[in-house]
């Protein structure tokens, strides 16, 4: 397996508060690895980096071995943790302006996505409830043959059954020579399909383990690692 | 992807501008139907003087809009939640200012067009056509007068004119992005900065003023009387210099200020 993603001691500063301070790790493809840590610890901080939307204070992070621009945006397929989609636009507009700009992009699995869960693609977005603009956005970065999925928060503030579908959505869908990295905080819902986790506190990398080594080791499941690191 | 970015461009931004069109000529064609019946009535006058309002009001929009459509539309693209797809699309910083600034200035020049054209359509008439013969009689005048020079000046004056409106956008785009540097308040902060830049260059414009009081204009002067048409060259170029330079300096800051100081927060 090659490597995918490098972080070489990569800080980021709000003023006088470290976001993230001095990580270092490299990924390899083909996996799923779960960027895992309580509110405020740096995942969505360290994930805008990966994706050109923050600048890093020091430090840089390279995907197949270069920083952060065009032709890696172009290799990353991105979800935000907020819904981001041009309101104006009908469901089959943006699904055109993704098909335009990411040469991965597959119109047929996504209309098929869409098509699966109801949504007209004539609806406008903006007229769609909060819950199936998730689901767009989902289907719009599943639908595409990206390097690295990043997804930031993808079960957050959804129900059950929804994070069902995500999870669904995501295992069925991705490129399985890519990785995946899921940032979550809901470890139980996501466990059974990680290969690998990345514990962050506070700005700080804690842990990269597979989950394998993990059992193996800890005689424990992720999510109770978790709740023994992150304990208060 | 140029060509992609410029058709979504054009896109977002003619969604907003096509209804105003169509309601800047819709106004001109019932200003026309209504001087069809013209007529000394106190109703006539009434409906007439309504018409003329809501056609100058739309006039008026017509000319602001495109301005304040491509500013809001750079903030909201860039800046606002629309930001994660636009910078997370594999396009680099110069064609993201690029685009969005030749497509503003596409759209302020088709609307001027558009008013030029909607100005003619409600005034059409014997006067309308005297006025057309008066510019058309001061057009060859004026080459008979300037000869070869006078296609240099049309095309020189025209891209003058396109660059001003470039530098205004540009200056605006500047603006948006220091705001952006700001952690709280940035829209205070985008146009403390638009205030910045003023005062900057009334500073600059105060200084040539008192340069230029102690400089011994004479020579000068006695040079432009005897070379006209290379004076008047030399200003037009020197303002399209000028103002390259400016709009040079407003890319230069948004630029650098997206590509290596982006915090979508």
């Amino acid at each position: 397996m090659s490597e995918l993603l490098r972080c070489e001691n990569l800080t980021k500063q709000y003023g006088k508060t470290a976001a993230l301070n001095n990580i270092s790790f490299t990924l390899e493809s083909g996996k799923i690895v779960g960027l895992l840590g309580p509110n405020g610890s740096g995942k969505t901080t360290f994930i805008k980096i990966l994706n050109g939307l923050l600048t890093p204070t020091s430090g840089a992070v390279y995907i197949e071995g270069e920083r952060p621009g065009p032709s890696t945006k172009a290799k990353v397929a991105y979800l935000p943790d907020n819904v981001y989609l041009n309101a104006w636009m009908t469901v089959e507009q943006i699904v055109a302006y993704f098909a335009d700009f990411y040469a991965d992009f597959s119109t047929e699995r996504a209309f098929e996505m869409l098509n699966r869960l109801g949504i007209s693609p004539k609806q406008k977005l903006k007229a769609l409830s909060k819950g199936n603009k998730e689901k767009v956005c989902l289907i719009l970065v599943m639908s595409r043959q990206a390097k690295l999925y990043v997804l930031d928060e993808p079960i957050a503030g959804v129900d059950p059954a929804a994070r069902d579908y995500v999870i669904s959505t995501i295992i069925n869908n991705y490129n399985p020579e890519a990785s995946v990295l899921i940032s979550t905080h809901l470890i139980s819902d996501i466990e059974q399909v990680l290969d690998e986790v990345l514990f962050i506190r506070d700005g700080h990398l804690v842990l990269k383990k597979s989950v394998e080594d993990i059992r193996a080791e800890e005689g424990k499941s992720v999510d109770e690692l978790f709740r023994e690191v992150f304990k208060w | 992807m140029v060509k992609k970015l410029f058709k979504h461009e054009i896109h977002a931004l003619w969604r907003l501008m096509i209804p105003i069109w169509c309601v800047l000529f819709g106004m001109s064609i019932l200003g026309r139907f209504i001087q069809l019946f013209e007529q000394e009535t106190m109703a006539y006058n009434i409906i007439s003087g309504s018409a003329v309002f809501f056609y100058v009001v739309a006039l008026l929009a017509c000319i602001v809009c495109p301005f304040v459509f491509a500013i809001t539309r750079f903030h909201r693209n860039l800046f606002s939640g629309e930001g994660y797809l636009t910078f997370t699309l594999p396009i680099n910083t110069n064609q993201h200012i690029l685009v969005k600034l030749v497509v503003a200035l596409i759209t302020e020049l088709v609307t001027l067009v558009a008013a030029v054209v909607s100005v003619i359509l409600v005034t059409f008439g014997e006067l309308t056509v005297e006025i057309g013969k008066a510019i058309w009689y001061l057009f060859k005048l004026s080459v008979r007068e300037w000869g070869a020079h006078m296609p240099f000046y049309l095309v020189e004056a025209v891209i003058g004119a396109i660059l001003l409106l470039a530098v205004e956008t540009l200056l605006f785009y500047a603006c948006i992005c220091i705001g952006q540097q700001s952690k709280k308040n940035r829209t205070l902060a985008a146009v403390g900065a638009y205030f910045g830049f003023y005062a900057i260059q009334q500073a600059i414009g105060t200084m040539f003023l008192l340069v230029g009081a102690e400089i011994d204009w004479k020579p000068l002067a006695a040079w432009a009387v005897e070379h006209p048409f290379a004076t008047v060259h030399l200003s037009l170029c020197g303002g399209i210099v000028l103002a390259a330079l400016v709009g040079g300096l407003f890319y230069y800051i948004s630029h650098r200020l997206i590509s290596r100081r982006l915090n979508l927060e």
